[in-house]
């Protein structure tokens, strides 16, 4: 059954005012919702049955296991810190060299990690997007004052840095790997492609210098959870906040 | 490295090799003595969706999903075989259908619905450019793209810049137009894919469509409709050219409630059509074409915008 959606009553006109020789061609116009109740002819059932199979192997392959929910909070939370670790710790892997930081916008993940099995679907749903994940060289300088925009959104998900943030939402107290920052250095952090393009209003990236992973967020932390799984081990879930709320 | 007007021309006679011609019966062929019906359909950001999707607003229900496209495309077409199915770009997306099959069930999804013709979107270089010349080779699909040049790329030969297909009294020229994506995507080698303007490559092959006297000129665009800051986009391309007909818009997944019409640069008028996202959705315009006194729609200086009821 073909269900267009209902528009408007009356017909639509563009005549220009131009005159003469000119000629109008008629065009009608529909659009049709496609009702997944419109029923499926079984050649098609057919056809879509190995991709279908594929699928669902491939979402309820297990990865590994959480002892305990792992829930997202205020400046990340635990399934922040597993997160941005996650990403830190492939990024290091992969480039063989020292990243300093990783971060994230806190919206990148979604719900929470519930204890028991975690499935590739389970990391799926928490991190439904195909995010990539690249390295970028920033200046000391333009770190402080991207932490400092973070600080004033309440503190996003972060790994490698650790600062206050004042009730009036500016971050004092910055350390990166336990040492100040210094405006002058330049340090490796990694993010996803979408903040580096200036969404979030992360227009501080953009023009910065940064280098492919050709790895999204997802896979940084499926390698993570299964090198837990590879030791025997459980899931670690670290809740201590690398951001301290300052309340004077 | 641009291509000069020799290799332009070159290629695009090559993929104008392609044609189709469709065996129609003779009670489709007009619906009097002078007047084909032609129909178009068309999708854009797919986004690997093969199985139906969350209603955005009721998540309850789901919507889209090849099963129910496929029935839908099938009643169109055994009522009017003058249809030409095609796609805006982003077939691929997030989620567990791209992570499965990185892009190839996708594009057999394509060929297995019928599709005449697709151009890509900056999600379709997700899996990386080796990776998408690999699955475009190994479907048989071939991507129309107008404004880009894959020369130093595994691309080279798995796309055409533009595609004509044909009926009996009735041409219809396709072009493709990408957006700018060397900020949109973070692959491996995207140096090496050399974006050609978007407007100056569009108004080059529709001209060259032109005179290979098609009666219709049709440009799948992922520019996206129109934006605030005035970026490039389809509202920009609408206004700027001179020889399309109709701009099958993708991108920015919008839900149309009826198509847009802007005068062009030769005073005549070009369609703007989107169809959100997802495959939820299916847009279809209907076009009378006169085939004694207007046979080619180029002449055309202005369209009469009728909603189609159901059928």
């Amino acid at each position: 059954m073909l269900k267009a959606i209902s528009i408007s009553s009356f017909t639509c006109l563009c005549i220009a005012c131009i005159g003469h020789s000119q000629t109008v061609s008629t065009v009608q116009f529909q659009y049709h919702s496609i009702s997944s109740s419109i029923q499926t002819d079984s050649a098609t059932q057919q056809w879509l049955k190995p991709y279908n199979d594929s699928i669902e192997k491939y979402l309820n392959t297990t990865i590994g296991f959480a002892l305990e929910n792992v829930y997202k909070s205020k400046g990340g939370g635990a399934l922040g810190n597993l997160v941005t670790q996650a990403m830190l710790q492939h990024a290091q892997t992969k480039t063989g060299t020292t990243i300093h930081a990783a971060m994230l916008h806190p919206s990148s993940i979604k719900g929470y990690l519930a204890q028991g099995n975690i499935t590739i679907g389970s990391l799926t749903q928490l991190l439904p997007y195909n995010n990539q994940l690249v390295i970028v060289s920033i200046s000391g300088l333009h770190l402080n004052q991207f932490i400092q925009q973070m600080a004033a959104d309440g503190g996003w998900p972060i790994s490698g840095i650790k600062y206050n943030i004042t009730p009036q939402g500016n971050a004092t107290n910055i350390y990166i790997n336990n040492e100040p920052i210094i405006p002058g250095n330049t340090y490796q952090i990694v993010v996803t492609d979408y903040m580096k393009n200036g969404n979030y209003k992360c227009e501080i990236l953009k023009l910065l210098p940064q280098v492919s992973l050709n790895t999204n967020l997802r896979e940084s932390c499926k390698v993570y959870i299964e090198s837990f799984t590879n030791n025997h081990e459980p899931l670690a879930i670290n809740k201590v906040s690398p951001i301290n709320y300052v309340y004077e | 490295m641009f291509m000069n007007r020799r290799d332009f021309i070159t290629s695009t006679a090559k993929a104008g090799l392609l044609f189709s011609l469709p065996i129609i019966p003779n009670k489709f062929l007009w619906v009097d003595d002078s007047t084909i019906t032609f129909t178009l359909l068309h999708t854009n950001n797919l986004q690997s969706n093969l199985f139906p999707v969350k209603n955005e607003h009721d998540t309850e229900r789901r919507t889209g999903g090849i099963g129910a496209h496929k029935k839908v495309i099938d009643d169109i077409v055994k009522n009017n075989p003058y249809t030409l199915l095609v796609d805006a770009g982003d077939f691929c997306g997030d989620g567990p259908v791209f992570d499965t099959f990185k892009g190839k069930a996708e594009l057999e999804a394509l060929k297995y619905l019928g599709y005449h013709a697709f151009t890509l979107g900056e999600k379709d270089f997700m899996a990386g450019i080796d990776h998408l010349a690999n699955n475009l080779t190994l479907t048989g699909m071939k991507p129309v793209v107008s404004n880009y040049d894959f020369t130093h790329t595994a691309l080279q030969n798995c796309y055409e810049p533009y595609k004509i297909i044909e009926w009996p009294n009735l041409k219809i020229g396709i072009m493709g137009i990408v957006l700018p994506l060397h900020d949109k995507i973070s692959i491996p080698d995207k140096e090496k894919i050399v974006y050609l303007d978007a407007v100056e490559q569009a108004n080059t092959t529709a001209n060259y469509l032109k005179q290979k006297n098609c009666n219709m000129i049709i440009c799948l665009s992922h520019l996206g409709d129109r934006y605030s800051d005035g970026n490039l986009s389809d509202e920009i391309l609408a206004k700027n050219n001179y020889d399309i007909d109709v701009i099958v818009g993708g991108h920015t997944q919008r839900f149309f409630k009826q198509p847009r019409i802007y005068q062009n640069k030769s005073s005549g008028y070009t369609i703007v059509n989107q169809a959100g996202w997802g495959g939820v959705q299916l847009a279809q315009l209907d076009f009378e074409i006169d085939n004694k006194i207007n046979k080619n729609l180029l002449r055309t200086k202005n369209f009469l915008l009728k909603e189609k009821k159901n059928q």
